[in-house]
C-alpha cells in the first residue's frame, strides 16, 4: 500500500469481534483495566493474553498511534512518548544496552539534545562531535574509539544540511555500530530511516506528526532486535504520551502526506524567491543548486505525487550585515508569520535560534557552527505560497 | 489573502479581554506567541516570566504544579507524564553534579523496583536495597555506599509498612544524601517536608487523580532542588499533557474529602474482617498490634491510616484466586486510589518480576491481595468481601 494509504488506515481497529469499527481510535482515558478474573490480569501481564492492564504499559489509543507510526515508518515497533525529547532519551539507552557508552554525535544538532547528552556524561556516557557528511572523518572515529552509536539528524536543525544516511548507515554497520536519526524534518514521507539502514528513528511529534501546534509529543521506531528492550523503557521509565495526544496525533498523521507536499512546494518557493534578494546574504535550503547536499536529498527523499522533488519545509536564512536588532526587527515586522518556536505547523512560523532553541551552546560554540544573530529559521507553513512570500518580502523592505 | 491562508489562521492568537476564566483552561498549545520577538528572546533568558514551548512549561501544568505545592508545602512541583516519570525526574535530578549512588527500600513499588533494577543498573548507577524498618541496617548500608539519595516510600506497597521518616531523613542528613519520599499512598495524611524530606513524588494516577481517568506523575521540592529538577525535567522530557494536568487539578479539589471517605472505609473493612476465619493475616496500618505502630501513631492523623488493606487469604495462591474472582462489585486492577475499591494479586501482577524467595523475604505472600478501598458505602464493599471469603 502506499504512503497516503497507510497514513489513513493504519491507526484503525482491524476488525473483529464486534460488528462495527468506529471511525476513528477511542480517546480511552481509563487509568487501569478491571478484569473479573485475577488469572487474566495475571496472563495478560505476562502477555500471554492480548488485552490492557496499566495505561502505563499500554492502552488502545496509544496503540493506534504506535501501529500507525511503525507502519509509515516501516519499524519492527514504535513507542509514544510525552516529548521529542523524552523519545530520544529512550532510543539512546535503547542503542546503547550492552554497547560501549560513548555516542558519536552529529556536530549540529538541536540544543536540548546536546544537553541530554551533558547530562547523560553523569552515568559516564561519553560524546565525540562527528561531521556526519565527511564519511571519512565518520569512519576514522568509528575506527579510532569504542563507539555504542551513532546519532544524528536527517535534516540538521538549524543549518539544513543532509547527511547522507544510506551511506552513512553503511560506513557505521562496517564497524557494527547502530545509527539513530532523529527523523524529524523529513517524517516517513520524505525519508525513512530505517529503510537507508538505521536502527533506531525518532521523532519529535510536536512537529509535523501532529503539525497542529496543539500537541506535545514524540515517538521512537525501531528495527527488529531492539523492540523488547525499547519497549520495556518505556514502561519503566514513563514518559508515556496521555490519550488525548495520541488522538490528535493520529488524526495530524493522516494529513501528513499532503501536508509535507505542500511544505515543500511553499518552502522551495520561499527559498527561491530569497535566493537572490539584497537584504540576504545566504540561504540555507536543500533544494537550491548551490547547496553542498542537493544530490544526497534528491538521492535519499522520496518525490511527491506530481513526481516533484522534495527538500523539507524549512529554510533558514542570513541577514545582510544584520546584527541582533536589526534581525528582531525584520522578524517584528512580519504580519502573518508566527513569532515563537516549534516547526512543522500549519501556519508558516519563524525562530531566532541564536536565542532559543540554540541560545545554551554559547557565543563561540554558535560562530564555529555558522548560527550567527543575522540567521533566522523558517518553518513554512501550508498557507497560499504567495502570501508567506509576500510577507517575508515586506518585512525585508522595512528594513530599508 | 487565499482561503488557503486565512483558514490556517483565523480564530486563533487572539489576547483575552480583562476577564479571566473561573478554571484554568486547558492550553493545548505546543508553542506560545509574543507580539514582538524581543519578549520572546527576553522570556527566554529569564529576564522576563512567560511561556515559550510546552516542554519548558505550560499554563495548565503550571497551575497544577502551584496547586500541588500547596498540597505538599513546598516551593516547586513539576508535574510529569506518570508517577515513574517522577520517580525517574527526582533520581535523576537528585544524582546530578553528585555520586552516583543510591540506597532504596527493598519493598517498593514493583515499577520503581524495576526501574532500580534494570534501567538504572545498566546505567552504571549503584544501587543498595535494605529493610528501611531495619533502621540499623539503613545506617550501614548509608555508611557503606555514601548515596547521593535514599528512596522510600511512606507507605510500603503492598505490605503496608511505615517507613520512619523522622529518623530515616536524619540518617540520609549526617551523611549528606538527599531524601526522597514517595508519598503515593498517603497524601494529606502524611508530610513529608515536616519530616525531613528533600522531594516528594506522587502518582497522581492515585488519589490525586482519584477517579481512574489519568495517568500522571508529581515532583515536589523545596527551591534548592529547582534548578536540577528544572534541567532534568527539559532533558527527559517526560511532560505531562495539558488535559491531564487539567483532570488532575480537577481531581485534587476533592482529595480531602476523598482520602477521609477512603480513611474511614478502610478502617471499618479492617474493623468488619478482623478475626475472620478464611484470613491468614489482615495488614492495615491503623491495627493497634502493626509493627510499626508507634511510627503510624506520630506522623498518622488519628484514625487516619490510608486507604488500603492487605488481605491475605487462606490457602495460598488458590485460595487468593477463588476470593478475586468471586468479588462482584469490588474489580481486580493494577491501580490504587479510585473511587471504586480495587483487589490485586502483587505475588502475580505487580511484584511477579521478584523470585519466590525474594517476595517470601519481603512479605508477599501467595495469598496475599491488595485492597484499595473505594469510596462506596461501606457496607457494599464489605458485603462484597464477605461474601467473596466464603467462596474460598
Amino acid at each position: 500500500m502506499k504512503l497516503q494509504t497507510v497514513a489513513i488506515h493504519s491507526c484503525m481497529e482491524q476488525a473483529g469481534d464486534r460488528p462495527f469499527v468506529p471511525s476513528a481510535p477511542a480517546v480511552e482515558m481509563a487509568a487501569s483495566f478491571h478484569y473479573q478474573s485475577a488469572r487474566d490480569l495475571t496472563a495478560v501481564a505476562n502477555g500471554e493474553l492480548e488485552g490492557f492492564v496499566y495505561q502505563r504499559y499500554g492502552n488502545p489509543t496509544a496503540a493506534a498511534l504506535q501501529r500507525q507510526m511503525a507502519a509509515l515508518d516501516g519499524a519492527d515497533s514504535a513507542v509514544a512518548c510525552s516529548s521529542g525529547m523524552a523519545a530520544m532519551h529512550i532510543g539512546l539507552l535503547t542503542a546503547l544496552r550492552d554497547r560501549p557508552p560513548s555516542v558519536l554525535a552529529a556536530n549540529v544538532l538541536f540544543g536540548q539534545t546536546f544537553q541530554l547528552l551533558q547530562m547523560m556524561e553523569q552515568q559516564e556516557v561519553v560524546t565525540r562531535i562527528v561531521d556526519p557528511c565527511d564519511l571519512d572523518a565518520l569512519d576514522r572515529a568509528l575506527a579510532d574509539h569504542e563507539i555504542g552509536c551513532v546519532l544524528v539528524e536527517s535534516i540538521s536543525n538549524p543549518l539544513l544540511r543532509v547527511p547522507p544516511l544510506d551511506r552513512l548507515c553503511e560506513v557505521a554497520g562496517r564497524h557494527g555500530v547502530p545509527v539513530i536519526v532523529d527523523g524529524t524534518f523529513t517524517t516517513p514521507v520524505l525519508a525513512r530511516p530505517l529503510a537507508l539502514g538505521a536502527d533506531i528513528v525518532v521523532h519529535s511529534a510536536t512537529k509535523y506528526l501532529a503539525g497542529h501546534a496543539d500537541v506535545l509529543g514524540g515517538i521512537v521506531a525501531c528495527r527488529e532486535g531492539h523492540s523488547e528492550y525499547m519497549g520495556e523503557l518505556g514502561r519503566h521509565l514513563g514518559p508515556n504520551l496521555g490519550p488525548f495526544q495520541c488522538f490528535l496525533t493520529t488524526r495530524g498523521v493522516k494529513t501528513l502526506p499532503m501536508r509535507i507536499e505542500e511544505h515543500c512546494r511553499n518552502a522551495l518557493a520561499l527559498a527561491r524567491a530569497l535566493e537572490s534578494h539584497p537584504a540576504v546574504s545566504a540561504v540555507h535550503y536543500p533544494g537550491l543548486e548551490h547547496h553542498p547536499d542537493r544530490a544526497v536529498a534528491e538521492r535519499l527523499f522520496q518525490r511527491d505525487t506530481d513526481g516533484q522533488a522534495m527538500y523539507g519545509g524549512i529554510v533558514s536564512f542570513e541577514l545582510l550585515d544584520a546584527g541582533r536588532s536589526a534581525t528582531f526587527r525584520f522578524m517584528n515586522a512580519l504580519q502573518l508569520v508566527v513569532r515563537t518556536l516549534s516547526l512543522g505547523d500549519v501556519h508558516s512560523l519563524v525562530t531566532h535560534p541564536a536565542t532559543t532553541t540554540h541560545r545554551n551552546l554559547g557565543a563561540g560554540r554558535r560562530r564555529k557552527l555558522g548560527i550567527g544573530d543575522n540567521l533566522v529559521r523558517f518553518s513554512v507553513g501550508i498557507e497560499a505560497a504567495t502570501d508567506i512570500v509576500d510577507d517575508i518580502l515586506q518585512a525585508l523592505d522595512s528594513l530599508g | 489573502m487565499s482561503p488557503q491562508t486565512t483558514l490556517v489562521h483565523a480564530g486563533d492568537r487572539r489576547k483575552l479581554g480583562d476577564y479571566v476564566p473561573v478554571s484554568t483552561p486547558i492550553y493545548a498549545s505546543s508553542s506560545f506567541f509574543y507580539d514582538t520577538i524581543d519578549e520572546l528572546a527576553d522570556v527566554f533568558a529569564d529576564r522576563r516570566p512567560g511561556q515559550t514551548y510546552s516542554r519548558m512549561g505550560n499554563p495548565s501544568t503550571a497551575a497544577l504544579e502551584e496547586q500541588v505545592a500547596v498540597l505538599e508545602g513546598s516551593d516547586v512541583a513539576f508535574a510529569t507524564a506518570s508517577g515513574m516519570a517522577a520517580v525517574h525526574l527526582a533520581i535523576m535530578a537528585g544524582l546530578l553534579d553528585r555520586r552516583q549512588s543510591i540506597v532504596a527500600a527493598n519493598v517498593l513499588y514493583g515499577g520503581s523496583l524495576e526501574l532500580l533494577r534494570s534501567v538504572l543498573r545498566h546505567s552504571r548507577i549503584e544501587i543498595r536495597f535494605c529493610d528501611f524498618c531495619d533502621l540499623e541496617a539503613v545506617q550501614q548500608a548509608v555508611d557503606e555506599v555514601r548515596p547521593a539519595l535514599l528512596i522510600t516510600e511512606t507507605l510500603s506497597n503492598p505490605c503496608l509498612r511505615v517507613a520512619d521518616l523522622d529518623r530515616l531523613s536524619e540518617i540520609a542528613k549526617s551523611s549528606g544524601a538527599l531524601f526522597l519520599v514517595d508519598n503515593t499512598f498517603t497524601p494529606l495524611l502524611m508530610k513529608p517536608f515536616e519530616h525531613g524530606a528533600d522531594m516528594v513524588i506522587h502518582s497522581a494516577t492515585k488519589y490525586l487523580g482519584g477517579h481512574g481517568d489519568v495517568l500522571a506523575g508529581v515532583v515536589a521540592a523545596p527551591s534548592e532542588q529547582e534548578e536540577a529538577l528544572r534541567q532534568a525535567h527539559r532533558c527527559l522530557g517526560g511532560n505531562l499533557g495539558p488535559f491531564e494536568a487539567f483532570l488532575v487539578m480537577r481531581g485534587v479539589k476533592t482529595l480531602p474529602l476523598r482520602m477521609r471517605r477512603h480513611c474511614d472505609n478502610a478502617r471499618m473493612v479492617y474493623e468488619g474482617l478482623v478475626g475472620h476465619p478464611k484470613i491468614e493475616r489482615l495488614l492495615y496500618p491503623g491495627d493497634p498490634q502493626h509493627p510499626d505502630a508507634a511510627a503510624v501513631a506520630r506522623l498518622f492523623p488519628s484514625g487516619q491510616a490510608g486507604g488500603a488493606l492487605g488481605i491475605d487469604v487462606k490457602g495460598g495462591a488458590e485460595g487468593a484466586y477463588r476470593f478475586a474472582d468471586s468479588l462482584r462489585l469490588i474489580a481486580t486492577s493494577a491501580s490504587i486510589g479510585d473511587l471504586t475499591t480495587l483487589a490485586l494479586h502483587p505475588s502475580s501482577a505487580t511484584h511477579r518480576m521478584l523470585s519466590a524467595e525474594a517476595r517470601a523475604e519481603l512479605g508477599i505472600t501467595d495469598g496475599l491481595m491488595r485492597i484499595s478501598v473505594g469510596a462506596e458505602a461501606v457496607d457494599d464493599i464489605l458485603a462484597d468481601l464477605r461474601q467473596a471469603l466464603e467462596a474460598v
